[in-house]
């Protein structure tokens, strides 16, 4: 059993917009959301983040849900995002609601919350550990926006730092692949956190001024926050659903590096193998793709092993590539989600979106796409790496 | 395609009621330096080492040196050192922090290291769905089967640690059909499994697995019994139920399980052994694969008299305030 696997619903939620359309629009016109912290209440108020501009209330309101809860931004952004994918398919809620399964990513979860909590307990507070805790776990997150949304059905949590949404995604196609099911929404979603924010600063690892990707003098990422979620149906489900395809999922490859907790390899083995793989589980050769979305993250370690392994995959023949992390900042377990997302536009819109604030290029692979580019395309293919190894590629086809 | 748990092992840091002449399933008191090198040893929080001890065990009996994946469910990460971190956050109010703590603090640091040790740049995922984590890692393995690897290997773990412990607590404590008794400990504990399609020597076979989301007795009991009928059993062929329940605690999806059994069907209390957690279903599995192998009940958590003939087929049953059910059914 070998299916094809069709995207016919997207939803995203991030510094650059609130849904697809206004995202879209920020990508055209090379229009950024990173900011200094204007909503998480830190004290390194000088570091560029991507936040979704809006309130947690705000979000609230948008979903219509009860304030002065707490309920996790991580979960908030999901739930809109997730909708947006919904009710952009057409399909009868009843489907939805018994039929569909739901693979989300996520790493921060409710940390957002439990870390205010854990401030007051380390101060001697007493602290109502049912009200503040019960939804920290991962699971409980992902759970969460399933009965927002209304699913009846199994849900799946993966969480693989900051390849969880690209793994999710994968996921699903494999299970939709070997005809395990039909219908799913995946993706991730994570908000910004105090946690990832010093854990990230604790690292060395993060450019307080807006981050360059790709570019020789980088100094680190900038952290973001956002969801996005791809519906994905098999060839059974569409001809039920009648759902019009945006794009197919054509391929998806999984490997270790197996080298260092956090860092990537200098030669870049997971990356090469994961790339590898997903050119095998599809038809398609490198020479073939159109467009390239990196995960370039905008550190050192990252970019320079990103760009060995992508001439290990593409030779001398580089495609356009681009991170498009420099406009929405890099949103962990979402990240994988959102470059899907933005694969799939780029397909849907025939437009390749540059890579922004670059200034020279790293001598590896040549420059990224620096300006708008308006051409045929018709494969993209989509990295996604984490903390413990984790790499992760994706091959996005038009229809 | 069937499936074969070749080879399985579990940790038990924190075991509770080992029978004197019990031929115990799990390990208790482990010498890391084994498995471990000292250098890494002591930077490694409890929930590696024992994930990593259990890990290599499992790959040692199966005479595998490197599996073709690596897929690991938890159901709260690694609480060591996100308290840790946390703590050092909060203390320093965001100022100086050692890096350490946060980098080992993410789900995917288990299956990571395991990765990162065994040198296998194979799949590697990381499943986090409260009493599904480890099911859900389990399926997984059994897609990769269907894709044509072999040899998978697969397991669970969660932590305790002080100060998240009251929360965890408060939090397993409270709700309906909470399942709390006298009996009833937060446990932690590692369990790791060699998968394949292929029968081997001492393989049991995964005959059945079967993940539920929220429902109710009687809607249970009829997907029970459809499962059942799927793999061509009667109730009166199970010669033994393993539960995620504590003796009497009244709950009602339990009961609900049980009628669909003869009354006097020999049950076994893994949680009197492992205590609650989210991945301690992964326990009940190991155990009953070394149940199946030794052909015996440890006294110490078995609820009712060990049968007399030959223990073929082992059923399990898993929930967590009636959501996330499961049913696991091995034959030897």
């Amino acid at each position: 059993m070998s299916g094809r696997i069709f995207i016919t619903g997207i939803g995203i939620t991030s510094a650059i917009g609130m849904d697809v359309a206004s995202s879209l629009d920020s990508l055209i016109k090379m229009r950024h959301g990173m900011t200094l912290p204007t909503f998480l209440p830190t004290r390194h108020a000088d570091f560029h983040v991507g936040e979704v501009k809006a309130s947690n209330n705000e979000l609230c309101t948008i979903l219509e849900m009860k304030k002065n809860f707490p309920v996790s931004r991580t979960t908030l952004l999901g739930c809109v995002a997730g909708a947006e994918a919904i009710a952009m398919s057409g399909i009868k809620p009843e489907t939805i609601r018994n039929e569909l399964h739901f693979i989300n990513g996520t790493s921060v979860s409710a940390m957002d919350i439990s870390e205010k909590a854990f401030q007051k307990m380390i101060g001697g507070e007493s602290v109502d550990y049912q009200r503040w805790f019960s939804r920290h776990d991962c699971g409980k997150t992902t759970d969460f926006i399933s009965e927002y949304l209304g699913f009846k059905n199994l849900t799946t949590t993966i969480s693989t730092a900051c390849s969880s949404g690209a793994n999710s995604i994968m996921q699903a196609g494999r299970n939709i692949k070997h005809g395990i099911y039909d219908l799913a929404l995946a993706g991730g979603t994570d908000a910004l956190s105090l946690f990832t924010l010093n854990g990230f600063n604790s690292l060395k690892i993060l450019d307080k001024d807006w981050c360059k990707p790709f570019d020789i003098d980088r100094k680190g990422l900038n952290l973001g926050e956002g969801a996005a979620y791809l519906l994905l149906e098999s060839e059974k489900s569409i001809l039920k659903t009648g759902s019009k395809p945006l794009a197919e999922l054509a391929g998806f490859g999984n490997a270790n590096d197996a080298y260092h907790q956090t860092a990537s390899s200098p030669e870049g083995i997971g990356a090469t193998l994961a790339m590898q793989k997903a050119f095998e589980t599809s038809a398609i050769k490198p020479g073939s793709i159109d467009y390239i979305n990196a995960h370039g993250t905008g550190t050192e370690n990252n970019d320079h092993s990103e760009s060995i392994a992508i001439r290990n995959v593409f030779g001398d023949k580089t495609p356009a590539y681009s991170s498009t992390k420099a406009y929405t900042g890099h949103t962990l377990a979402a990240a994988g989600a959102l470059e899907a997302v933005i694969s799939v536009l780029a397909i849907r819109e025939n437009l390749v979106f540059p890579n922004l604030n670059l200034d020279t290029p790293i001598d590896i692979i040549g420059a990224p796409v620096l300006k708008l580019e308006n051409k045929a395309v018709n494969t993209v293919l989509s990295n996604s790496f984490g903390f413990g190894g984790n790499c992760t590629s994706l091959i996005f086809r038009t229809v | 395609m069937k499936t074969y748990i070749t080879s399985s092992a579990t940790v038990l840091p924190s075991a509770k009621t080992v029978g004197a002449n019990e031929n115990s399933a799990y390990l208790s008191d482990v010498n890391y330096a084994e498995y471990i090198e000292p250098k890494l040893l002591r930077r490694m929080s409890k929930v590696i080492r024992m994930s990593v001890a259990a890990a290599k065990i499992a790959l040692r009996e199966a005479g595998l040196e490197n599996p073709e994946a690596i897929l690991v469910g938890t159901g709260l990460g690694c609480l060591t050192d996100t308290q840790r971190f946390l703590t050092d956050m909060c203390s320093a109010e965001e100022g100086v922090l050692s890096p350490t703590a946060f980098i080992q603090s993410t789900h995917n640091t288990i299956a990571g290291q395991i990765g990162l040790l065994l040198e296998c740049n194979g799949y590697n995922s990381t499943y986090s769905d409260r009493a599904h984590s480890f099911e859900q890692a389990l399926l997984d393995a059994q897609l990769h089967l269907l894709e044509g690897s072999d040899n998978i290997l697969v397991g669970a773990a969660d932590e305790t640690v002080d100060l998240v412990e009251n929360v965890v607590r408060s939090i397993n404590e409270t709700g309906n059909s909470s399942g709390v008794t006298k009996d009833y400990f937060l446990g932690e504990g590692s369990s790791f499994f060699v998968v394949s399609d292929k029968k081997k020597l001492n393989s049991i076979e995964l005959k059945g697995l079967k993940l539920m989301p929220r429902t109710n007795p009687s809607e249970l009991q009829a997907v029970l019994t459809d499962f059942l009928s799927s793999h061509s059993i009667a109730p009166n062929e199970i010669d033994l139920i393993i539960l995620g329940d504590w003796p009497n605690t009244g709950d009602k999806y339990y009961a609900a399980f049980r009628e669909v059994f003869n009354n006097s069907i020999p049950t076994a209390f893994y949680k009197k052994q492992s205590g609650h957690y989210f991945t301690s279903s992964a326990y009940a599995l190991h155990l009953g694969c070394h149940i199946l192998r030794t052909q015996s009940i440890p006294e110490s958590i078995s609820g009712t008299h060990p049968p007399e003939q030959i223990l073929q087929n082992i059923l399990i049953y898993n929930h967590y305030k009636a959501n996330k059910h499961s049913f696991c059914l091995i034959s030897k």
